[in-house]
């Protein structure tokens, strides 16, 4: 299985050119398990921290309502983010697909904090 | 870019569930028999032979708390459901005057016998509790750790089974071609078939899972929101106004009443837990919660009494949509809510789950074992792997065996007897996984099958020689719990034997040549 | 109990009828692949019965606690179903003793 996966991973190479492609698709390996750790659990919590602020806004949602749903939903989100680190095809579609989603949450969050 | 989302989604599938396949299996397997934690623990207190109702139980500990801790300023109880087991009681000694009354949750605290109201007479144990707690909270190390721990496995079990499902879309389609077949096809059968059928359950264990301790892993969104973590848990777990004591003493309400009032509120579900503040004075209340085995909701309600008059001070509020599925979700996770026939049907499903991610840690070696460069002599990576799976696989079962002996075996007045069965059940374990590391990998499994085999079938039998409730017993008297218990220990024991019997007379796919030179110095 | 007895047999039927359904185990059972109207009918008629079973458990049970025994039963009546197919040789040479 791991040899199947260095196919997989044999773009992330670009990055590594110096080494062999064994330590390359390591490398890439690492990489994908810290990004998956990190931004699988960060981007869960900013999605349910950005759930939980933004629900309780409407009218009729109890705040432990909404904080509930963020919570309960972010497992679901975290698990979503870690298969998706190590679907990319490389690692820069990888780091995008995590940023892009990331700086949106957080970005909605920060306002959703600064109007309260 | 199709086949390659595909191997990828393999390969984390792979991977994650190895990593931590060993923790997933205790998780499972110890979390499994919780289902039965109550039987278990009355298995454990053979002394104890009277069920009683929570209503009896009630009236006995208020006897008792009367007795003995007239002068209290709160009594709190703890009360067996319809499964029987003591009842827990604690209470704040009254304070010296000008200071505060605090609890001594250790020491400010009896369990009793549910059936007479005395000290819980007879062995000291902590019974199917142990392994309840286990479950989430481990042993030896700080809770706090433990349960990050099982959280992180539990959410690489998430993605373990939704990387499965991705990768082996077609054995949903060809669910009845499974054959069971020679070598690596068997087990991947095996961890097909147990997959594919306990999938609800193990999807919906897993998430409940998570969501039972949610707000540990998951504290951001109260951040978020603008609460803090106690006006949270307020608004989520409402707690009962406090009174203040008049001078007057009063004569405490009777229970008949209150247990009257909350059956009808309740739909029939009984009282969990009874909390008295200022008992005796006239300015006493009562706070009944109600036991979560009859609603699938397991976050109970609450009404809180006069503790006087019986008069209706304050009912906890209706629950939000959202805290109703929190409460659902982690009813379905702990199952108390089952009847019979369904406690049975979760246990087939943990034991499914088990099963599943056993085989699929098997199965990582079986798979490798063929692509070595000289299967005898497989690579530090792969021996751990071997190891720990015997140590793990067959070293948790067979610690849980010795767990139920020794609270047969070890004498009664032992001091910390309670701790000491608990040890016995890791000594147990640490030594199978020694002695994993200490045989060539297949005489490790069969000997470390058989022996458990042969400590599950020592079971009844020692029950037998050292309780009067033996297996014969069990059968004249119709005691269902224990022929139930025994029975299972039975054929767990045939189980293991069974796995041992398959060890033996499996052969390996291996080079018959190497085969030969390599295994031949090895006695027979 | 009766009636946690009664949608067991029911899912243990259903997945009988979509083992039957598939032309495979048709072969293998039976000797000779089904029309396939007869093929089609068999499924539809599992998936009925295992429709069937949670009716009956939802309304014997109430639906909340029914759905749940209904799941539990599915798993058990489709793994005998799997154990059954899995000794249908040493099965079919018993029963044609």
């Amino acid at each position: 299985m791991c040899n199947s996966f260095k196919d997989v991973l044999l773009p992330d190479l670009r990055l590594s050119l110096t080494i062999s492609p064994r330590w390359g698709a390591r490398c890439g390996v690492l990489v994908r398990t810290f990004a998956a750790t990190v931004g699988g659990y960060g981007i869960a919590a900013l999605w349910g921290a950005l759930l939980s602020a933004g629900l309780s806004r409407f009218e009729g949602v109890a705040t432990s309502g909404a904080v509930l749903t963020g919570m309960l939903s972010s497992f679901a989100i975290c698990v979503c983010v870690v298969m998706w680190v190590f679907a990319a095809r490389d690692l820069k579609r990888m780091a995008l697909g995590l940023l892009i989603p990331a700086v949106l949450l957080g970005v909605a969050l920060w306002l959703l904090r600064a109007t309260a | 870019m199709k086949g390659a989302f595909r191997q990828s989604m393999a390969w984390l599938h792979t991977w994650t569930g190895l990593l931590v396949g060993w923790f997933l299996f205790v998780i499972f397997l110890s979390g499994t028999s919780a289902y039965f934690q109550y039987e278990i623990t009355r298995w454990m207190t053979p002394e104890q032979t009277v069920v009683v109702t929570s209503q009896v139980a009630a009236q006995n500990a208020m006897t008792w708390l009367r007795t003995n801790q007239p002068e209290a300023v709160a009594w709190d109880i703890y009360l067996p459901g319809k499964r029987g087991g003591p009842v827990e009681v604690y209470w704040t000694p009254k304070p010296e005057a000008g200071k505060d009354a605090v609890r001594d949750w250790e020491k400010d605290t009896v369990r009793l016998d549910a059936a007479t109201g005395q000290k819980a007479a007879g062995r000291d144990t902590q019974g199917g509790y142990f392994l309840y707690r286990f479950h989430y909270d481990l042993h030896y190390i700080p809770v706090i750790w433990a349960r990050w721990i099982v959280g992180f496995c539990a959410i690489m079990m998430l993605t373990a089974c939704i990387t499965g499902i991705v990768t082996h879309k077609k054995i949903f389609a060809d669910f009845f071609m499974l054959r069971f077949g020679k070598g690596q096809r068997s087990w991947l059968d095996a961890h097909n078939v147990s997959a594919v059928v306990a999938l609800p359950f193990i999807l919906m264990i897993t998430y409940t899972g998570l969501v039972t301790l949610a707000s540990l892993y998951m504290p951001w969104p109260i951040k978020a929101s603008g609460m803090t973590e106690e006006s949270y848990y307020a608004a989520l777990y409402p707690v009962a106004p406090t009174r203040e004591p008049t001078g007057k003493p009063a004569a405490f309400i009777n229970l008949d009443k209150v247990f009257e009032t909350t059956r009808q509120r309740w739909e029939g579900a009984g009282i969990a837990y009874l909390s008295a503040v200022n008992p005796g004075n006239a300015g006493a209340t009562l706070t009944a919660t109600s036991a979560p085995d009859k609603r699938m909701q397991t976050r109970g309600d609450s009404v809180q009494f006069d503790g006087v008059t019986g008069q209706i001070l304050w009912v906890s509020p209706v629950r939000g949509v959202e805290a109703k599925t929190e409460s659902v979700m982690v009813g379905l996770h702990a199952g108390r809510y089952a009847g019979a026939v369904l406690r049975w049907l979760y246990f087939i499903g943990g034991i499914g789950g088990t099963m599943m991610i056993a085989t699929g840690l098997v199965l990582w070696t079986s798979k490798r074992r063929l692509k070595l460069p000289d299967p005898a002599r497989p690579h530090i990576g792969f021996k751990l792997v071997e190891k720990l799976n015997i140590g793990c696989i067959v070293g948790f079962p067979a610690g849980i065996a010795i767990y139920f002996l020794a609270n047969r075996l070890l004498p009664l007045g032992m001091t910390a007897r309670a701790d000491w069965e608990i040890h016995s059940l890791f000594i147990a374990w640490g030594a199978v996984l020694v002695w994993g590391f200490a045989r060539p990998a297949k005489r490790g499994w069969v000997e470390a099958l058989s022996v458990c085999a042969g400590l599950f079938a020592l079971v009844p039998v020692v029950n037998a020689i050292t309780t009067p409730r033996g297996l014969i017993h069990s059968l004249v008297s119709g005691d269902i719990l224990f022929l139930s218990f025994d029975g299972l220990m039975v054929l767990t024991a045939i189980g293991f034997a069974f796995a041992a019997r398959k060890v033996a007379r499996h052969k390996p796919m291996v080079k018959a040549k190497t085969k030969a030179s390599k295994t031949q110095p090895e006695p027979a | 109990m009766m009636s946690d007895a009664f949608i067991f047999l029911l899912c243990l039927g259903a997945f009988a009828l979509l083992l039957a359904a598939m032309s495979r185990h048709q072969q293998e059972w039976f000797g000779a692949k089904l029309a396939r109207p007869l093929s089609l009918s068999l499924r539809a008629g599992g998936f009925g019965l295992l429709f069937a079973a949670w009716l009956v458990a939802g309304f014997t049970v109430g639906f909340a606690y029914g759905t749940v025994v209904w799941c539990g039963c599915i798993a058990v009546a489709a793994l005998v179903v799997i154990a059954v197919n899995i000794n249908r040789d040493r099965l079919l040479k018993y029963l044609r003793r």
